[in-house]
């Protein structure tokens, strides 16, 4: 059973919290709104504004300090406003939610959830705890039924209490109406949203209506706080809204690849040919989740119609999942085979290609692997995982040194391919100078005219890990100037910018992915 | 007054070619299936839809109806046109029809013809992709009506055909995340105690009406 934590166990644990050392419960993320914490990013939160709506800071209501955050829809516009937050997976223990809820139409429908890597889906690792309003009243989905709790009155806070014990998949639920001594709802040992035993939690969400697209609601939201019973250590921001750099998770790509062959992660859906999720829609988002997860059905495209184009982009992303899976296996004929036929399906889903050329690798296959490589190039000039795979490539071809003098003369002669394997095999080896000095001079080719953006975003990263954030934010920016859309460069500005104490200037580039609370 | 007549007669010609524009530019954006242009007309424009359902041949009533799928608008017209051709033996306009029928209504009517499709169908093919659309599709449907949803499932769940088993608990488990155990080639015993679970979870769904 869930056992009950009041809020003044949660003030505790963020007192304790504090401490290096502290002793469970920890606090995994806390937002009053008031201070400077308001940072988005991938470890703190995001901002989805929807067209006519609002997700931002306020003054009007607030259940403490100064400010809390107003979410505000319009129906019929397509799209949904939402404050989604992210704190560190919890896969046991006890996980607390609080916060304090205020609407100024009751009436009027919103939503707001704890759920896991599977995101916003009943099932396990998905939606855990689910609390909405409807026909005014507060309802929560509960062993996949939504519950009538009690009315919801406009213009008054409600204080909301969680404490979600995520190995039996059961959470207590206690809500408070400010002025009234006793609690509105008081319940216990509720079954999970989908009533799933280790169902895990890392991110929680307040929207409007994702479903109907007919709320016209205006709702406000404090005091959230997500606490842990265990005793964990929360690795430190080291940015604004982030735990990393883009260097470091560079280094963890890289590590990946270090013990042996294996796929390299997916990170967006274009990764899968997709440009942003309006294409996929809610439901197809769903099924390329599906078909993503581990023992997930082999062809998920065949639940949309034959000619919707969603289908055949699940499909694909199934059998690279497969093919992955073979690949961490060690079958790499299978993994090709699973590779080429998710490329054969989605040719614009651009991780098939890289994959297989990776599967070529594993299977001794260098110099096809090359070809491949050679191919697909100008699809992965912005992202680090081409580099590595290039230099893992590289590497597997022949010893570093030996690459090199092989590849320096027609490298600086301007032949595209043996450039890009020549500074990756410097990349590789940490040959940061020699990689910063080859890309600028590779931008600055007359061959160049259409790729000098991508090479200066390369000496950029050079000069970056040689510590040089001064000339790596100037080669970024000049890439920039050439390529606005290049969406790793504005990240990496970020990074820059940070390193380099321009407040302004980092918080301008990460929002430009992540949103922000203030007023745009 | 004769130049009062004048304004009439043109401001009546230029409404008129104005609606025989907005007209023909319908069509086009559903000959180009450009879905954006037709959701900027807004939601009225679906009794006009259903009357371009209606006059088409096989194909282009296949296009309308992927039209009406990825609208997502509710609309009486979309479904009366849609329902008569919920058993047609063409495969392609068939399945485009199953698909968009839950997302143009909130009716019993849509959620059993698709679930005496699922079950009662010759074909195996047209039997999953109803089950494919109960299990997606059905967008609009209030709490009461996805009790009738549940019902018929849950009724499935006993169906003698293997496949109609299995296809109706996926269908649940999309639904609700879970399968209270359910194995659809489990022996019957094992079979009728999962059943009875989620007759028993139907009942408190149905309590909380």
């Amino acid at each position: 059973m869930a056992g009950r934590i009041p809020l003044a166990a949660l003030a505790l644990a963020a007192i304790f919290a504090a401490a290096a050392q502290a002793a469970g419960p920890t606090v995994l993320v806390r937002y009053g709104f008031d201070d400077d914490a308001v940072e988005t990013g991938p470890d703190t939160f995001a901002v989805f504004r929807a067209a006519h709506g609002r997700v931002g800071l306020s003054t009007v209501f607030r259940r403490s300090g100064y400010r809390s955050v107003e979410i505000r829809d319009v129906p019929g516009n397509g799209d949904f406003s939402e404050l989604q937050g992210y704190f560190p997976e919890q896969r046991t223990g006890h996980v607390f939610a609080h916060f304090a809820l205020l609407t100024a139409r009751p009436e009027e429908e919103l939503n707001i959830a704890l759920a896991g890597p599977q995101r916003f889906r009943l099932g396990k690792d998905g939606i855990a705890f689910w609390l909405a309003t409807r026909e005014g009243r507060f309802v929560h989905v509960s062993d996949s039924i939504p519950k009538k709790l009690a009315p919801v009155r406009g213009f008054v806070w409600y204080e909301v209490d969680v404490a979600y014990d995520v190995e039996a998949g059961a959470y207590d639920l206690t809500i408070h109406e400010e002025g009234k001594p006793e609690p509105i709802v008081a319940l216990r040992n509720q079954p999970g949203a989908a009533r799933q035993r280790g169902s895990a939690v890392d991110v929680f969400s307040f929207i409007s209506d994702p479903t109907e697209d007919a709320s016209d609601v205006t709702y406000f939201v404090d005091d959230v706080s997500i606490a842990t019973s265990r005793e964990v250590t929360v690795p430190p921001l080291v940015a604004p809204g982030r735990r990393k750099l883009f260097v470091d998770a560079f280094a963890e790509y890289r590590r990946t690849q270090d013990e042996k062959v294996r796929c390299l992660p997916a990170i967006s859906l274009r990764d899968f040919g997709i440009e942003g999720s309006g294409p996929l829609g809610a439901r197809g988002i769903t099924l390329l989740e599906e078909a993503l997860r581990p023992g997930g059905p082999g062809d998920g495209g065949g639940a949309l119609p034959a000619e919707d184009a969603r289908g055949r982009v699940v499909a694909a992303a199934a059998q690279w999942r497969e093919g992955c899976a073979a690949l961490e296996s060690g079958d790499a004929p299978t993994a090709l085979d699973r590779f080429a036929r998710a490329a054969s399906s989605a040719p614009e889903g651009r991780i098939y290609g890289l994959s297989a050329v990776l599967a070529l690798l594993a299977a001794g296959r260098a110099e096809e692997a090359e070809e491949r490589l050679g191919a697909i190039a100008s699809e992965w000039t912005d992202d680090p995982r081409f580099a590595i795979v290039a230099a893992r490539l590289a590497v597997a071809r022949g010893d570093a040194a030996g690459a090199l003098e092989t590849l320096r003369p027609a490298a600086e002669a301007g032949d595209a391919a043996a450039a890009e394997r020549y500074y990756s095999v410097l990349f590789w080896n940490r040959r940061w100078r020699e990689a910063r000095d080859f890309a600028v001079a590779a931008a600055r080719h007359p061959s160049a005219t259409h790729t000098a953006a991508d090479w200066l975003e390369r000496a950029g990263d050079a000069a970056f890990q040689l510590g040089d954030a001064r000339e790596a934010r100037e080669l970024y920016e000049e890439a920039a100037r050439s390529a606005p859309d290049q969406a790793s460069l504005f990240l990496k500005l970020s990074d820059a910018a940070f390193v380099l104490e321009d407040v302004e200037s980092e918080r301008r580039y990460r929002e430009r992915y992540y949103g922000t609370l203030r007023e745009p | 007054m004769k130049s009062l007549r004048t304004l009439a007669f043109v401001v009546v010609t230029v409404f008129l070619a104005a609606f025989a524009a907005a007209a023909i530019t319908l069509e086009q954006a559903v000959a180009a299936d450009d879905i954006e242009a037709i959701k900027a007309m807004g939601p009225s424009v679906m009794p006009r839809l259903a009357r371009l359902y209606a006059a088409g041949d096989e194909e282009h009533r296949q296009r309308v109806a992927t039209v009406f799928y990825r609208l997502g608008w509710k609309s009486e017209e979309a479904k009366a046109a849609l329902m008569k051709d919920v058993h047609t033996p063409n495969q392609g306009l068939r399945l485009s029809v199953q698909y968009a029928l839950g997302r143009v209504s909130s009716d019993v009517s849509v959620v059993d013809v698709l679930l005496d499709n699922m079950q009662n169908d010759a074909q195996l093919l047209f039997r999953d992709k109803a089950a494919c659309a109960l299990a997606y599709d059905q967008v609009h449907l209030t709490p009461a009506q996805k009790v009738h949803l549940y019902e018929g499932l849950i009724r499935a769940l006993d169906d003698p055909k293997v496949d109609v088993r299995r296809i109706a608990a996926q269908v649940l488990l999309i639904q609700t995340g879970q399968d209270k155990g359910f194995r659809f080639a489990g022996p019957p015993e094992a079979r009728a105690r999962a059943v009875e679970a989620w007759r028993q979870w139907l009942a408190e769904y149905r309590s909380q009406l």
